[in-house]
């Protein structure tokens, strides 16, 4: 069995978490700078780690970077953006092959941290800008990515809802930032983003894998060691409790199916324990196949051929996705607004909620069994600041009432309905 | 019953194989310090499998589509949905149909005899009728109207497409609102009774759980059946490509593009053991170590999307390159030569070195993950091969070996690109 987390200081605002596991045969190793959401600084710090996955001291191509990646045995760099509530998250990280697989016993933990510490710490910067040709590549790839979300109509369609919830709240940007943003970038200005986030991001190092981390420790507090920054600390959302007048938004595009999205504020819920009832009913609604928006939105009225619940306790906001035929818009949205008053007024079976908290507990305990899903939660959880384990948050859940369900059910009002739809007013064939 | 351990040397650990009495083959790998156990129960059908005789009957030819449609009406019963039974236990539930399989799955942490008792009761109790025959018409019909605005999935069926003549490959794994409105219940129980017989069954588990407790359940619900012996129809894929190039409209801000090149397909084992050489091969000519992946990275005709894939089954192997382009053509063009260069100077040996390593560190990762391991044993005991074969291959694959694949299989006149591009760029 796993061990618990491990926190350490490793400098001024550098800390490292470690789980160890023997049962995995790779180790992960990344490197999270976080910082406030930023209209001015969001598309720079999502062009950023496609500029330090390019190269660094040492390996200053592509090519080059690459082929010391294979000969690690296929070790995965990963250059990734995110974000949690109000924060961005710049990722750097390694999954490297244990040591105890490798062909000639090479030390794969120390060499990839020290190429992790590398991109983290020396990108290709010269004269204060990154390398003119990288940098137009991935600015050009950046305004693709913007762009390419609505290649993949549920995700934006979701996206877009929250955009519309937000408001203004830095907390509802778009991880990469716009396309005006990103254009407006420079081969410098992005050289200056990166010195300002490495200056002032807070950093959290997460080591999850079977082999020693001491050598990627001693790597990592020799890197940050003597660098002096202003680390600052993670931002909380801005939660709206409550909807007023429903907003309504439609967008038209060549489709022959509509996406519909439904976004809810929960109220002021904000103690781990109602986080977890609102998490427990946001799967009773919509976050399982036996949910009441599964089987009946979808299974029993054919309304949707997806019809799905999430819940972000981040920033307390509800929201139901479908992907629903022209001439069933109206039905589907009564149907999913009459669901859940089913919940508030308590009709639904003890059997039902207690299949779905064993779903949930199901897919937490199931966390421990990769590297990547322990990294998430625990990213997650430090930047929330509170660091439970899953098998702390299957307790919580296991705690949860049915009154507590109902009630959560009741903190819910709708806030914003986000339809996006074919050009003409007709079913495509 | 039969029963055989298979080790790797390599990894320090192995699987049971137990052929059961009820004729069903159990491959088992019960793995330390996981907390899920995930379960697949497969048969050899799925979507190419679209003609067939069963022992020395006649040849029958069923409407596309009909093995996907097959899976959603076995995920019903009498009782009702698999999910609401599924939901008592507390596992998360699902079921596949591809080219060449068909696949029950489910995993948990908890209660793990209970959902097997779902699992082995769901696949061997087929319940169709008109009526529930007719839904699930309406719902594949709405889940195929999907897929036709996934740019994704048309720019790689139309590629199939352009590369195939005859082989069911180049047809959508669900088929099309007019096929699977000829699927009635009763063809439907005949597809049922030649592909479902447990002796061309498997039963794959991996992670926590223990292998007493599965014999336990076989040998309580599975009822042993009479070895049927299934036999599909031929296929004559001509050796030349239907189309060299295909396009489509569809909303997308960058067009796509999918290079593909059609394979020598040997036996099905061969096929699936050739995917190994094959993505190594694919690496070895544009992965992101080389110098022409570099070339077209700086010059703007690709970017990180760019990625590698061989496609492998009965009688077909696809090598493919997909990624997104402003201009798929030139992309086209300068992957034929990179081929056609590699082909004439033959591969580099320290780039071979280093391209087995990073293949065999990948492959590795698939032996210590639940659902790879259930999945990899599957496919071991459908197309015949040990599951710890495709590491070993890598351990012992040569530059010859590599060199005698991208002649072979990299053939200039059997490729084809497939291109989906935006209105606004007409």
């Amino acid at each position: 069995m796993a061990a618990d987390l491990m926190r350490t200081a490793l400098a001024e605002g550098v800390s490292l978490s470690v789980l160890r596991d023997p049962k995995f045969k790779h180790n992960r190793l990344s490197v999270n700078l976080i910082t406030p959401m930023d209209t001015e600084t969001v598309s720079a710090n999502a062009l950023l780690p496609c500029l330090m996955r390019k190269g660094c001291k040492g390996y200053e191509d592509f090519t080059s970077l690459n082929r010391r990646l294979d000969e690690l045995y296929g070790a995965a760099l990963i250059g990734d953006v995110g974000k949690s509530g109000a924060n961005q998250i710049v990722t750097i990280g390694i999954k490297t092959l244990d040591d105890r697989f490798s062909f000639e016993g090479e030390a794969l933990v120390r060499e990839g941290a020290q190429l992790v510490s590398q991109a983290v710490l020396a990108p290709l910067i010269r004269d204060g800008a990154f390398p003119e040709q990288d940098f137009r590549l991935e600015q050009q790839f950046l305004i693709d990515t913007i762009e390419a979300q609505i290649n993949d109509k549920r995700t934006y369609a979701v996206a877009r809802c929250r955009e519309l919830m937000g408001r203004g709240d830095p907390a509802a940007l778009l991880k990469y930032g716009t396309v005006g943003q990103a254009r407006a970038l420079t081969a410098q200005s992005a050289a200056q983003a990166y010195a300002r986030l490495l200056d002032n991001a807070a950093i959290e190092i997460l080591f999850v894998g079977s082999g020693d981390p001491s050598e990627a420790s001693r790597v990592m507090k020799g890197a940050f060691a003597g660098l002096k920054r202003h680390p600052g600390g993670f931002l909380p959302a801005q939660i709206v409790e409550r909807a007023q007048q429903p907003q309504e938004t439609v967008e038209r595009f060549d489709v022959a199916q509509s996406k519909m999205v439904l976004g809810f504020r929960t109220g002021g819920w904000r103690q781990p324990q109602q986080q977890t009832a609102m998490r427990l009913m946001t799967a009773l609604y919509g976050g399982t196949p036996s949910s009441k928006l599964f089987l009946n939105v979808r299974e029993k009225l054919s309304l949707c051929y997806y019809c799905a619940a999430r819940y972000d306790r981040v920033s307390g906001i509800l929201m139901v996705d479908c992907g629903v035929e022209q001439k069933n818009i109206g039905a589907a949205r009564e149907e999913i607004l009459r669901q859940l008053e089913e919940i508030r007024q308590g009709r639904f079976e003890d059997e039902t909620l207690e299949n779905t908290r064993l779903q949930l507990k199901n897919s937490l305990r199931a966390v421990s069994d990769a590297p990547g899903s322990l990294e998430d939660w625990y990213l997650g959880r430090i930047i929330e600041g509170r660091i439970v384990s899953p098998e702390q948050e299957i307790r919580a859940l296991e705690a949860v009432t049915r009154d507590e369900v109902i009630e959560a059910a009741r903190q819910v009002t709708l806030d914003t309905v986000y339809l996006l739809t074919a050009k003409e007013d007709s079913d495509v064939n | 019953m039969l029963t055989e351990s298979v080790a790797s040397r390599r990894l320090g650990e192995g699987y049971t194989r137990i052929e059961h009495p009820s004729g069903l083959t159990l491959m088992l790998c019960p793995m330390k310090g996981y907390s899920t156990a995930y379960a697949l129960f497969a048969t050899r059908c799925g979507s190419i499998d679209d003609s067939f005789s069963v022992g020395d009957g006649e040849m029958v030819t069923v409407p596309n589509g009909i093995a996907h449609f097959l899976e959603h009406k076995l995920f019903e019963s009498e009782e009702g949905d698999a999910f609401e039974q599924y939901a008592k236990t507390g596992a998360s539930a699902n079921a596949y149909t591809s080219f060449d399989r068909t696949a029950y799955l489910f995993g948990c942490t908890d209660r793990f005899r209970e959902s097997l008792e779902i699992l082995l009761n769901l696949v061997t109790t087929p319940y169709f009728t008109e009526q529930t025959v007719q839904k699930e018409q309406g719902i594949i019909g709405q889940e195929i109207r999907m897929y036709d605005d996934d740019p994704d999935w048309r720019v790689y069926f139309n590629l199939l497409g352009a590369l195939y003549q005859e082989h069911p490959i180049r047809i959508d794994i669900a088929g099309t609102v007019e096929s699977i409105a000829q699927i009635n219940a009763d063809l439907l129980y005949r597809c049922y009774h030649a592909f479902y017989n447990l002796n061309n069954m498997v039963l794959s588990i991996a992670g926590n759980f223990e292998i007493a407790d599965v014999v336990e359940a076989c040998d309580r619900i599975l009822k042993p059946a009479d070895p049927v012996k299934v036999t599909t129809r031929e296929i004559h894929e001509p050796e030349e490509i239907r189309t060299r190039r295909v396009e489509q409209v569809l909303e997308v801000a960058t067009p796509l593009f999918q290079i593909g090149f059609k394979g020598r397909a040997k036996s099905y084992r061969e096929n699936i053991l050739a995917q190994v050489t094959g993505e190594l091969v694919c690496d070895l000519i544009a992965g992101e170590s080389t110098a022409l992946y570099r070339e077209l990275y700086d010059q703007g005709l690709i970017n990180a999307v760019f990625d590698t894939e061989v496609m492998a089954g009965p009688n077909y192997l696809v090598h493919i390159f997909s990624g997104e382009s402003r201009d798929p053509d030139a992309v086209f063009a300068r992957i034929l030569e990179g081929v056609a260069q590699l082909q004439k100077r033959g591969i580099a040996p320290e780039d071979f070195e280093r391209a087995r390593r990073a293949a065999y560190g990948r492959y590795v990762g698939l032996y210590g993950n639940v659902e790879s391991m259930a999945g990899m044993m599957v496919l071991a005991k459908l197309a015949d091969f040990g599951a710890y074969e495709p590491l070993d291959l890598l351990g012992e694959l040569t530059l010859n070996d590599a060199q005698a694949f991208l002649r072979e299989n990299f053939d200039p006149d059997r490729c084809a690109l497939s291109v989906v591009r935006g209105p606004q760029e007409g």
